[in-house]
């Protein structure tokens, strides 16, 4: 690591409105050369989610990866991200036994909730199934991509 | 925000962590209604991954309102990657003294419990990168968090105290203070590797000096021997050092230092010899007259009375005195 080293200092922030930054400091530029592979930091992030998260997050990739396919709304380069990012969330849900049965027992919420909620749960299941059953990588149900082979 | 986070719009997202909305209430005090935005768009960010993510989190550890520095400081434990590990030191390193204390703290244990190897020479590079002139208390409680939770164990002691010593060869007549203040920290571990540098290079007045602070009895002969080191800097750190171990058996060498061609010795030595205190000295010119009698009195205990272990050593000092010194010119 190498650093411009400037230390910041308590309300030197540059501001429209100097009084409210008394709280303020400005860390010195970031330098990130200690980075993982995308793979691995997906894979971390959805270690520490519950399962819960994971099905959000899952629908979130699952839309971005579709919308970034399209190359929609300048998100053309994002496809990898969400790409990565679905299977870490996978293989993350096949790799707990119990994924998913608190979840589908879940008597919280609306009713609309509730039904969203089995929605997104049996779309994460069955990419879950997929890869528990099949000797193929990162099995996604919707949108599969082309060609996965060595992306991994 | 919510539209924003379900459709992955991380761009939006970060824009929206460094929303304004200043307002100003009756009294003309300002009021920015944005700090509740900002905050809730780092949360969100927190869920996703990647270097983008940590750049937000790590910008907004400088943000005006407490609340978005917490909740930036929380999303980078949470994400525990090498990057948001790399993002915290940076953070922690640039901390200003006395601001947010108690959150400064819990991202300095957090810290400690991440997954990423090698955490405390990153700690160390990134506070001799930052241009700081010493390491704080503080630096050292980080160390010593991020040495104990090392998944290394006790070898990662010697690794930072090897990155360290690598760090001391600086150009003559330069000093790295932050440098030689880690490692007067890690000095009961260190002494073996700083007696390892004395035997050649730059790094050796460093270590002679880190030798001395140390106040280990190892250190006494290879410091003997820098005083005969053609670099008169070496030999007056020597001397310097010397002193401070305060160990008798360096009193003839620094006696001899004494008489050193250069000013700079000389003077060390009789520094050395001045904090060192008569008893010791004494016991030092005993042994050279009577080898063997080079033993203190016998050491107060530990609670016991300073001022009558005083009293107690004196008649001993002015014994050992008069045997070197021998009858005085009026005796019979």
């Amino acid at each position: 690591m190498t650093g411009a080293g400037a230390i910041g200092a308590v309300g030197d922030v540059e501001t429209p409105e100097p009084r409210l930054e008394a709280g303020a400091w400005q860390p010195a530029p970031l330098e990130l050369v200690v980075c993982e592979p995308l793979e691995d930091e997906a894979h971390r992030s959805a270690a520490q989610k519950t399962d819960a998260q994971l099905v959000d997050l899952y629908e979130i990739a699952l839309g971005a990866h579709a919308k970034a396919v399209e190359g929609g709304e300048g998100r053309e380069g994002e496809a990898d991200y969400w790409d990565v990012l679905q299977r870490a969330i996978v293989e993350e849900a096949a790799r707990r036994p119990d994924f998913g049965q608190e979840l589908a027992g879940e008597d919280q919420g609306s009713r609309r909730q509730r039904r969203l909620l089995r929605k997104r749960l049996e779309a994460l299941l069955a990419a879950r199934e997929a890869k528990l059953a099949g000797p193929t990588d990162g099995a996604v149900v919707e949108d599969p991509p082309a060609d996965r082979s060595g992306t991994r | 925000m919510a539209e924003l986070r379900s459709k992955g719009d991380l761009s939006g997202l970060r824009a929206l962590s460094r929303h304004r909305d200043l307002l100003w209430d009756r009294d003309d005090r300002p009021v920015d209604l944005g700090a509740p935005v900002r905050g809730e768009a780092i949360r969100a960010l927190s869920d996703f991954y990647g270097p983008e993510v940590v750049e937000a989190l790590y910008e907004a550890i400088g943000d005006p309102d407490a609340s978005v520095r917490r909740a930036a400081v929380t999303g980078l434990l949470e994400l525990d990657s090498p990057g948001a590990a790399t993002a915290l030191i940076f953070a922690l390193v640039d901390w200003p003294e006395g601001h947010d204390s108690e959150l400064r703290a819990e991202a300095g244990r957090g810290l400690a419990t991440m997954d990423a190897s090698g955490l405390p020479e990153a700690y160390a590079a990134r506070l001799l990168e930052s241009g700081r002139s010493e390491a704080t208390p503080f630096d050292r409680q980080v160390l010593e968090a991020l040495l104990e939770a090392d998944v290394r164990g006790r070898d990662a002691r010697p690794v930072l105290i090897d990155f360290l010593i690598s760090r001391l060869d600086v150009p003559r007549g330069d000093r790295d203070t932050t440098v030689e203040g880690m490692l007067e920290w890690l000095a009961a571990d260190s002494v073996e590797a700083l007696l390892g540098c004395l035997n050649g290079g730059r790094t050796r007045i460093a270590a002679a000096r880190l030798l001395g602070a140390s106040r280990d009895a190892r250190a006494v002969e290879p410091l003997v021997a820098l005083l005969a080191d053609p670099d008169p800097e070496a030999r007056a750190t020597a001397a310097l050092s010397l002193g401070q171990l305060r160990h008798a058996g360096a009193v003839e060498a620094l006696l001899a230092a004494t008489r050193d061609s250069e000013y700079d010795v000389r003077d060390a030595a009789m520094s050395a010899l001045d904090s060192m205190g008569a008893a010791a000295v004494t016991v030092g010119l005993a042994a050279m007259v009577e080898p063997g009698s080079a033993q203190l009195p016998p050491s107060p205990p530990p609670d016991g009375d300073p001022a009558r272990s005083h009293d107690q050593a004196l008649p001993w000092a002015e014994r050992m005195l008069s045997r070197l010194l021998g009858p005085g010119p009026g005796a019979s």
